[in-house]
């Protein structure tokens, strides 16, 4: 009986198709969505749990998380890096400013301080860590998706083509590729803080003001200040006969940064740090887990009106799928007296209709349950594409 | 059609059939017999009642009352499942529409009576493929119905009613749906194989030319009756 089911499955293979895909909907996506928002949540409270205190820009509690914890460019303002020392006067309160703020073909660039890696663990699998200005690092999937190794070059991406007053591309040299850590620091172009001000516009290097002769660069000159025109064209590569050129035109402590990871020395400190930061009408600071926990909520209400509409289709396409196992049936009339003429009983004409329903059935739950394993694993890209 | 014949294949006693959903028309066989080995075609106009006559005495009919029995087995006595296992290994069926699975290939619509009857498939394999031979269709045993002509249908499902050697070949307008010169072959064809399987063959047919290739041709309208009916 499996063999002659078998046989008409593949017989009428594109109706048999359809039924599955149907059976592959109406199970995969309740599936697909719950391993999404699974997969999400994990990742959002495995990252939140290990940064106790977060400090940003006044704004979206949900932007400034997914910042400083996730690599999401957003549209936050700054904060000055001088916020760091004010987090450090409390002795054992350890502080690491992060700033994300532009990309590299579609990658964000994360610029972070050495400690960073120190407490993420993160080691390179090829190459060496960033030792200056210029330098990047790679993470796992980025540097796949990339196609780069350690010695290629990767120029940020050009914020406007049309503004001539933004600051330019910097090329990047790659000196080296993170092992896969399966977190958001795999997806990731890692660059130090003085990189981001680069990218910012704010350090640059040019040729030296005391070798510019040309009348239309130098505007003025006395004996303590060279006045050079915005026509010099600034450096965008450090290399090293660049290198030495390029400097700061701003007060460090007001260097732009994205977020603060906060660690306190325990609770009173980081009541203290806390209270310190909110008293600044810019600024906020807050405990991760807290946001990532009201983002998972907000997360899982729009879940559960979801699955009410899965339901809800789910009943209206196993209801059409009834109907139109019925009218097969009934279409396959003159076969079914076939057999029960040469000497079928109904029980095998019923098993006949069972093995084959029950293999659509098989096939289309197997693809829903691989095709919701697999959307574990990638969750974090389809949120990306998401977003 | 001697009823008593002690050497009979298929014996009618008083037999009435009543067709479901009319419950005034009804087929009366007060007696009937067809004797081992003596291939019989029956004739009769349309709507009366042979049909009926050979889905009684194969067992896939149950007469209303009266006693049909196939090859010495009252069909009454019988359960669904061992009616069933009569026909698959002692009657071989043929039918006007040559009633092909569609979703099969030529060679596995020959064995599906052995698959349905779970007999051994590897010998029934062998039988069919030399079966298909000598009825010309060895070389389509890979094609579907839709991919063979109305002959080679029908040579098909008349290897597929011969595989298990059955001891009767029941058919039913074998020729109704073939030219007249397919016609004799076909009628050639299944009298050949059942002499040499020693088979018993009852037909139904409308042509002349088929009725005189078998030892009798009865009129079923001399032996029984369709009483009543609406339509």
């Amino acid at each position: 009986m499996i063999l002659l089911a078998m046989r008409h499955l593949r017989f009428h293979w594109g109706r048999s198709l359809l039924l599955c895909l149907c059976i592959f909907v109406i199970v995969g996506l309740p599936l697909v969505s719950r391993s999404v928002i699974s997969s999400f949540e994990s990742s959002l409270r495995d990252r939140a749990q290990t940064v106790p205190l977060l400090v940003g820009p006044a704004g979206s509690r949900f932007d400034l998380v997914l910042a400083a914890l996730h690599w999401r460019i957003t549209d936050l303002k700054p904060i000055p890096l001088g916020v760091v020392e004010e987090i450090r006067e409390l002795p054992g309160t350890e502080a690491i400013p992060v700033h994300v703020r532009y990309r590299a073909r579609g990658k964000p660039i994360a610029a972070v301080p050495y400690e960073y890696f120190e407490f993420r663990g993160l080691v390179p699998q090829e190459g060496r860590m960033i030792a200056g200005l210029g330098e990047a690092l790679l993470g796992s999937t980025a540097a796949k998706e990339l196609k780069l190794k350690p010695g290629d070059e990767l120029p940020s991406d050009q914020l406007s083509s049309y503004d001539i007053t933004a600051p330019s591309a910097v090329m990047l040299r790659i000196v080296g590729v993170l092992h896969e850590t399966n977190t958001p620091d795999d997806r990731v172009v890692f660059v130090d803080l003085e990189t981001a001000w680069l990218l910012e516009g704010i350090a640059h290097g040019h040729a030296s003001a005391s070798s510019v002769r040309d009348p239309d660069l130098l505007i003025g000159e006395s004996e303590e200040h060279v006045a050079l025109s915005g026509a010099l064209i600034e450096y965008q590569r450090v290399d090293e006969t660049t290198a030495g050129s390029f400097h700061l035109h701003e007060d460090r402590a007001e260097l732009p940064i994205t977020a603060i990871l906060v660690f306190p020395k325990d609770q009173k400190d980081a009541a203290l740090t806390r209270t310190r930061i909110n008293a600044v009408e810019s600024r906020q600071a807050l405990s991760p887990i807290n946001i990532s926990d009201e983002l998972i909520r907000s997360v899982l209400r729009v879940q559960r009106l979801v699955d009410v509409i899965f339901l809800i289709v789910g009943i209206a396409m196993i209801g059409l799928l009834v109907l139109v196992s019925l009218l097969t049936i009934r279409a396959r009339s003159h076969e079914v007296r076939t057999l029960l003429d040469i000497g079928a009983t109904r029980t095998q004409v019923s098993l006949i209709f069972l093995f084959e329903y029950a293999s659509i059935v098989l096939v289309g739950i197997a693809g829903a349950v691989l095709a919701a394993w697999m959307s574990g694993s990638v969750s974090d890209q389809i949120l990306n594409l998401l977003s | 059609m001697d009823a008593d014949s002690p050497n009979q294949i298929v014996r009618f006693n008083d037999v009435c059939y009543r067709y479901p959903g009319d419950e005034q028309l009804e087929l009366r066989v007060p007696r009937f017999g067809i004797n081992t080995n003596e291939h019989t075609a029956i004739t009769g106009p349309s709507g009366c009642g042979k049909t009926t006559l050979l889905r009684l005495l194969s067992g896939v009919l149950m007469p209303t009352h009266g006693v049909v029995e196939t090859l010495g087995v009252d069909t009454a006595s019988q359960s669904n499942s061992e009616r069933g296992q009569q026909r698959i290994r002692s009657i071989g069926m043929v039918f006007q529409d040559f009633a092909l699975i569609e979703y099969l290939s030529a060679l596995d619509n020959i064995l599906l009576t052995a698959r349905l009857g779970k007999l051994d498939l590897s010998s029934a394999r062998d039988l069919s493929r030399e079966l298909a031979d000598r009825a010309g269709i060895g070389h389509v045993l890979r094609r579907f119905p839709h991919q063979l002509s109305q002959g080679e249908r029908q040579r098909v499902a008349i290897c597929r009613s011969l595989v298990t050697k059955p001891k009767l070949i029941v058919c039913d307008e074998p020729t109704g749906n073939l030219d007249p010169s397919r016609s004799m072959d076909i009628i050639d064809l299944i009298h050949s194989e059942a002499q040499s399987i020693g088979a018993t063959i009852v037909a139904v047919t409308h042509n002349q030319s088929v009725c005189d290739r078998f030892d009798r041709s009865i009129d079923l309208s001399d032996f029984a009756s369709l009483e009543g009916g609406g339509s």
